[in-house]
Formats: C-alpha cells, structure tokens, sequence
C-alpha cells in the first residue's frame, strides 16, 4: 500500500471513463464500421446490451477512421440526453451544446438557426480535414422519438447538396431501442431505414478467455505516464511485477470463475465490459496490493465480481 | 472535435475579401451575437466597434485560418489591399456584385472604381442591393438586415442558391489580381511620363479610376484579354494626357493619428513650366538689383565648359553658371534636355550636387493611409519656392566650388550652406487628425507643412558674388558659343500668384491652408 501513496491522483484506473482498453470487440466494431464507410453507406446502427462498453469503443474509435487512402475522416459524437418532450428543437439544440457551439446566451433561437449552426460546425470539420465525409455518431439512440430522426436526414441531405457525405452511426441498447426500430421499418419511414438503418452490428462485451488475457494484457503493457512510468501492473504490484509477475497470468483463473459461477446462473451472454473493467480495478488496486498474490483465488474473484455491480444489473435485469 | 466558433469554411471561395470572411462568420454563427464572437476571438468590447474590429483584423488571422487553401495565414492578395490604403473598409463593402452577395461572396476587387462588372457573373457593380436598395452593409450591418442578398439568412437559403449556381470560374479574379499585383510591384506596370521633371517612372495606384489608362501603355496580348472578357474600356492616353490625369481617389481612413510623408509628382506639366518661367523672370529681376545693373542670364552650354575655363582668368558669372546648372536640374524649360552621362564628364566632375534638392512639385500628400490632393495653388507655390530656393543654394555652391577649384587645394570641396542630402526630404509636413465623437461627422484633418531647415536660402538672401554682367560677356565671348543666346528677361506674374503671397512661406514659418470640405487638407489653426 506504500507505493500508492505515489501514484499520481490522474492515473486512468482512479478513473475508469479515461481508462481505454482495445478489445477484439472494439477491433471487429472498427473493421465493420471501416467497412460502411468505405462501401460508401450513409449509416448503420450499432446494438447491445447496456454497459458492454459501446459508448467507450465509439469514443477510441471515433478520431481513427480513415478513407481508402488513408485520409483521416472527422467524426462527433452526440450523446442523446433523456427529455420529456421530445421536440426537433431540443435535438439541434443539443448537438449544438455537444459541439461547444455557445448558444445559451441567445434568445432569438430556432431550429433554422441551430440547425444552421451545427450544419457549419459539420462542415468546418469536413473542409478542415479536406474530407468529403464526416461521421456523426449518435449514442443512447432509444431515447429518440421517430420525428427526432428526421433531423438527421434533413442534416445528411444539406451536406450531400454540397457534396459532402453525412455518414450517421446509431448506437443504443438493443430492447430499449426495439421501438424505435420497428417504427422505422414502416412503410412511411422507408426513407430513413434506407439511410440509416440498413446495416447494424451487434456490440458484446466479454465472451472468451482470449477476450480476458487480451484485456489483461494491456494492463501489463500500457503505462502511466505514457513511455515513460511504470505500466498499471507495475504501478500497484511493483514487487510482484519486477519478480516477474504478469497480471495476464490471472486469466485462467478470472474467466473460470466468471464462467462457471455467474455466466450459466445468470444467463449472462456477455460480460459488459464496464463490470469487467470495474472488477478487474479492484482486484489490481485493491485486493492484491492488501491481501498479496498468495490469497489470490475464487473468493477474492468473487469478491471483485461483487463489487463491480455485475450482480444486481442481472438481478434487475432478469426481474 | 472541440469547436467554439464556426468558420464556414464551406463558404470561402478564392480570393475572398476580409469582408466576405468576417460575413462568413455570421453566416456560420447565426445563434451567437457579435460580441460573443468577438470574445470567441478573445476580443474585449471596449471602445467602438470598429477599433475592435481592427484589433480583430490580426487576430482573426493569427486565430481562425482565413485561407481557403493555403497556409499563409493572410493571402497576397489579402495584403495587397490591406497595404493600400484602405484601412477599416474592410469591413464594409461599398459596391458588391448582387449575385456575389447572395452566395456570400465579396471580392476587393470590387472596391476598385474603374471596374464595373463582376468578372465571375458579368453583372455591374452595384454600391446598393438591388433586393432591398440599402447600401451594402458592412459585416456587423448585415446580422440585422432580413434581405436575402445582403443579409445572413439561414443556411438553407444559401444552399438553395449555390445549388442553382453552375461551378464559379475564379480564373478572371485570378488574372485581374495578377495584372493589379504587376502594377503594385516597383518592377511592374509605371507610367512613363517621358518629362523631365517628374519622375521618370511613375507608380501606377490601381484604386485610380483612371488605371486602365494607365497600364493600357502596357498592353500586351494577356491583358488585352483581361481588359476584353471584363468590359474594361481602354484608351490609350499621351503622355501629355497622363501628366494632366489627377486622381480624386479618397478611402476611408483607419484611425492612427500618426503621419508619414511622401512627396508625390503629378500636375499639369504646362502650368509647372509656367511658374519656372516666372521664378525664373523673378531671379532675372532680383540678380539685376543685387548686382545694380542689367543682367542678361546667360545660359551655357555645361558640355562645353571644361576645367580650364573655370580655372582659367576667364572664368564665367557665377548667377549665369548657377543659372545654367540650374536650368538643367530643374529641367523642363525650353531647349533643355541635357544627357546626364555628358554632363558627368564635365564641371559636374567637380560638384557634389547630392547635396542639392532637385524640386520637384508636390501635389499630393500620403497621410493616415490616405491620398490627399493639394489645390493647385498650394501645389504651385510651394514649387516655386523650392525653385527660387534651388537657385540660391546653387549659387552659393557654384561660387564656393570655384574658388575652391582655383585655389589649387586637392581636398574635397564642402560647401557652406549645410544642405540636405537627398535621403531626407524637402519638406516636412506634419498630418494630424481632429476626431470627430459623432461618426455622423467626418473627422477633420489638419495639415502642417514646414520648412524648417534655417540654413536654405531665399530669394531675399540671394548672395552678391561681385560678379557683373561683363565678366559673362566676355566668357561668353571666350567660348564663342554664339548660337546660345541669352534668354529673354521675363518678371510678369502671369499666373496670378501673387509674390507677397508666395513669401510668406518664410523659413520656419507654417504654412497652414484651409480647403473647404469636399477636398483635403483641412487647416483650422
């Protein structure tokens, strides 16, 4: 416990939101993305259950989609917020907050005007990277009504008049979304499932060992600060680490014990990755510095698992 | 992804003004207020609004890349306009092409007068919008005005339009931009007067209204094109012609209170040869009564006068060979013209005239960024002062040098007058601006022109050398020059100037002038 008196009160695992982990499942998101849209889609949407880590891929991946030819592609992200009244209004509104655009202190606001301004906050990014496309990318998409998404087609529609493409990227979670989504696929909205939602991709959290090791391993590779301190292993078990302890050694044994006392009794399919992260955090920052590797075993897991809420999502889940 | 201001860069287009790029900025920020915008560029809202849209003009391009394509944080042809004077216009637009305007656009080449039609839509310029009549607004004008050419509609109605617009063709801007740069640059487009006083080159203003005329010298196969697709009309002027042309451009001023001098040669080349002839008849009138007899002024032949001669036991008046160098500095009286390369081979070997003014009419003064024209009369009499001025310092130099030069001694000759080398000026005029609070007023200009160097000589102070007139009969004899006749005596004041006028430019004095409103300097002291 000595040593982390030490460790900078910045360090990424005292705050899981800048903790960034690339899993296989963030890999397979950027391909098939990249695959949109180099096949020139204008959008897609993106599925899964809460808390697998869907929010978080999109902001690893959202400054690092390129053209064919390598050119970067600009992307933003907007997070829908919950409101009571879901007017057209509060979404251009709100993707003006999201892209800092200073509205508040304005009284004459309407929609032609947000629309406008957030239409050149779009087309500023487009000409500033020399891009002829840039990616919205749209999160908690269940909380939009179907008139809320004309705004995206009406914004998609102004870019292509100047030829640049608006490629929209939905993401929500998969039962809440299921509404919007039937909504979508009526008759009288064929023009934006056409645009939209014609291509989608299931986001999961953890599913394998390899999944597990994968993760584990970043925490012994990635540093803090970054080159050159110690790396997160290092930084919380710096004995054990420079005796040639690897946290990816515990693989095995984390995913064992997930699998076989919480993925079959609670009818897990994955495990999000925020209750893996969360898990994972206690164990390296608190079980083993105060408890040592010597007591490292199902009991301290199922401790760490515990802790990180998995449980009680389940139980709410399910009930 | 981080964005507090929006630039609108999907409306610039090449070669856009200040003006377009500042429009663009409303038109991208549409929810934010000028002042929020101008604390976006860390802009404090302080003082009137242009003073902070002229603290915003260098901070705007150090902090919001205004290029459409380059690096260069303010465009050549950005700077071309902003180094010619046009100071805080550049945040209006006085005449703009209405189709221009509706897209967004505004091109400084619209300010110049001589062009009349959009090179991009062969539309005229207009000084109003045609939608709604109003002048143009400047930038922060056009956030109020609902007009969907001059004002800032939403982006929707400018889409609309710039659909309808085929792919603008740039290239005419481009080659007007070219030929306007050529003319700016020293190496460029000058005029050639082909008179010997003035300048033999004369750099060309482009915001002259007459510059067609100017470069129309010029013409070859390129801008002959230029000037045809655009419906310049061009005619050739002589040189004469030239000489006369007096531009009336004035811009708008910024608002540094600080002067710079410049000495600027244009009038009217028969009016100038006038009143050479009268200082002339004026020094013929003086030298009689300095000498008290009548003295024939004897203008020699300075190729012809060898060392020797003025060596010699014969030697020259010194009024008569001051007159003749004089004569040929000033340069533009009948029969002149002598070849600088002969002369250095003569009795200019001996005279270091560096140290002589050559006048020079000054007809205009370059202050606070602005052209200010100068009345004839000021013009006139302040150049025959310098004429009469010339002489006598001529004088002295010639009467110095020569007895320097019999003397024997193979030190550098140092005259006594301390004249001033040709690096500084003439004259000193001092430009201060009276402002005015209300903008309803335009400010009030004062001008100041001194001459304050106490050493140069008058036509009062003109030296009696103790030469007489048979001392140059007989040189004139010696040299047998006998096809150069004296010139005739001439002392009317045929131009109405009035010689008492004329001296009360006494050295160190002011000369203030009042000019009424329409034209520049105002004095009011």
């Amino acid at each position: 416990m000595d040593q982390q008196h030490s460790i900078p009160d910045d360090h990424p695992l005292f705050s899981p939101l800048r903790l960034q982990l690339i899993t296989p499942e963030i890999e397979r998101l950027r391909e098939t993305i990249t695959q949109w849209l180099w096949t020139g889609a204008t959008g897609g949407y993106i599925e899964g259950e809460p808390r697998v880590g869907k929010t978080t891929a999109l902001k690893i991946l959202s400054d690092q989609f390129v053209t064919r030819t390598g050119a970067h592609i600009p992307s933003h992200l907007f997070t829908v917020p919950p409101r009571d009244k879901p007017t057209i209004q509060s979404i251009y509104r709100n993707l003006c907050i999201s892209a800092d655009i200073d509205i508040l202190q304005s009284t004459r606001i309407n929609s032609d005007i947000l629309l406008n301004d957030f239409y050149h906050f779009l087309m500023d990014q487009a000409f500033l990277n020399q891009s002829n496309r840039v990616i919205l990318f749209v999160d908690e998409m269940q909380r939009l009504s179907i008139s809320q998404i004309e705004v995206f087609a009406e914004l998609h529609d102004l870019m292509n008049q100047r030829d640049i493409s608006l490629t929209v990227i939905f993401t929500g979670n998969d039962t809440e979304s299921e509404k919007l989504l039937t909504a979508i696929e009526e008759r009288q909205r064929r023009h934006i499932h056409a645009r939209f939602f014609e291509q989608s991709v299931k986001f999961r959290g953890i599913t394998s060992y390899r999944e597990v090791s994968n993760c584990l391993k970043q925490y012994d590779k990635k540093r803090f600060p970054e080159k050159e301190g110690p790396t997160y292993t290092e930084c919380f078990l710096p004995k054990e680490y420079h005796e040639g302890f690897r946290l990816q050694q515990l693989a095995r044994d984390i995913w064992s014990t997930y699998k076989e006392d919480y993925q079959a009794q609670y009818h897990l399919k994955t495990w999000g990755m925020k209750y893996f992260v969360s898990c994972i955090n206690v164990l390296l920052m608190d079980y083993l510095p105060r408890h040592g590797l010597s007591v490292f075993g199902k009991e301290m897991l199922h401790e760490c698992i515990k802790v990180s809420g998995l449980i009680p999502s389940r139980i709410q889940a399910v009930s | 992804m981080n964005a507090s201001l929006n630039i609108g860069r999907s409306l610039a287009l090449p070669y856009e003004s200040q003006y377009a790029m500042w429009r663009r900025l409303l038109l991208a920020n549409q929810s934010l207020k000028i002042t929020d915008i101008l604390k976006h560029l860390s802009i404090k809202e302080t003082g009137s609004i242009e003073r902070n849209l002229n603290i915003a003009r260098s901070c705007f391009s150090r902090t919001v890349e205004l290029n459409y394509s380059t690096s260069n944080p303010l465009p050549a042809y950005l700077n071309l306009f902003t180094e010619n004077n046009i100071g805080s216009a550049l945040f209006a637009a006085e005449r703009n092409c209405p189709i221009c305007a509706k897209l967004g656009y505004h091109c400084d080449l619209y300010r110049l007068p001589w062009l009349k039609t959009c090179p991009i839509h062969h539309q005229p310029i207009t000084e109003k919008c045609p939608e709604c009549g109003k002048s143009w607004p400047t930038w922060y004008e056009s956030k109020k005005r609902k007009c969907r050419v001059c004002g800032t509609a939403p982006v929707d109605l400018h889409l609309e339009f710039r659909q309808l617009e085929p792919a603008i063709d740039f290239g005419s801007i481009h080659e007007l931009f070219q030929l306007i740069q050529s003319a700016n640059d020293n190496n460029g487009f000058l005029l050639s007067t082909h008179w010997p006083i003035l300048e033999p080159r004369y750099s060309v203003n482009f915001f002259d209204e007459n510059f067609p005329q100017y470069i129309s010298q010029y013409l070859n196969k390129n801008i002959k094109n230029i000037v045809r697709k655009l419906d310049i009309k061009v005619t050739k002027p002589n040189t004469w012609e030239a000489c006369q042309i007096i531009p009336t451009q004035e811009h708008k001023t910024s608002f540094s209170r600080h002067f710079k001098t410049s000495i600027s040669v244009r009038s009217s080349a028969e009016c100038i040869r006038k009143i050479k002839m009268e200082a002339l008849g004026d020094l013929w009138k003086t030298i009689s009564q300095t000498t008290g007899e009548p003295h024939e002024l004897t203008l020699y032949n300075l190729t012809a006068i060898k060392d020797a001669d003025l060596t010699g036991d014969i030697i020259p008046c010194d009024y008569c060979l001051a007159f003749s160098i004089w004569h040929h500095l000033v340069g533009s009286l009948p029969h002149s013209g002598y070849n600088q390369l002969v002369l250095r081979s003569s009795i200019y070997n001996h005279l270091d005239l560096s140290k002589l003014i050559i006048p020079k009419p000054m007809d205009s003064i370059i202050a606070d960024n602005r052209i200010f024209q100068l009345s004839e009369e000021v013009t006139f009499n302040l150049y025959y002062r310098d004429l009469v001025s010339c002489f006598s310092n001529l004088l002295i130099y010639v009467s110095e040098a020569i007895q320097h030069l019999r003397s024997g001694k193979t030190t550098n000759f140092t005259p006594s007058f301390s004249g001033q080398s040709s690096q500084q000026l003439e004259r000193e005029v001092y430009f201060s601006v009276k402002k005015n609070k209300s903008y309803a007023i335009d400010d009030q200009y004062i001008c100041e022109i001194f001459y304050g160097r106490p050493k140069k000589e008058s036509l009062e102070t003109l030296k009696n050398t103790n030469c007489n007139h048979i001392d140059c009969t007989k040189f004139k004899s010696y040299l047998n020059h006998k096809n150069l006749e004296p010139l005739v005596n001439k002392s009317s004041s045929h131009l109405g100037i009035d010689v008492e006028t004329i001296f009360k430019f006494q050295f160190g004095h002011n000369y203030q002038y009042h000019h009424n409103n329409d034209a520049l300097p105002i004095i009011n002291e």
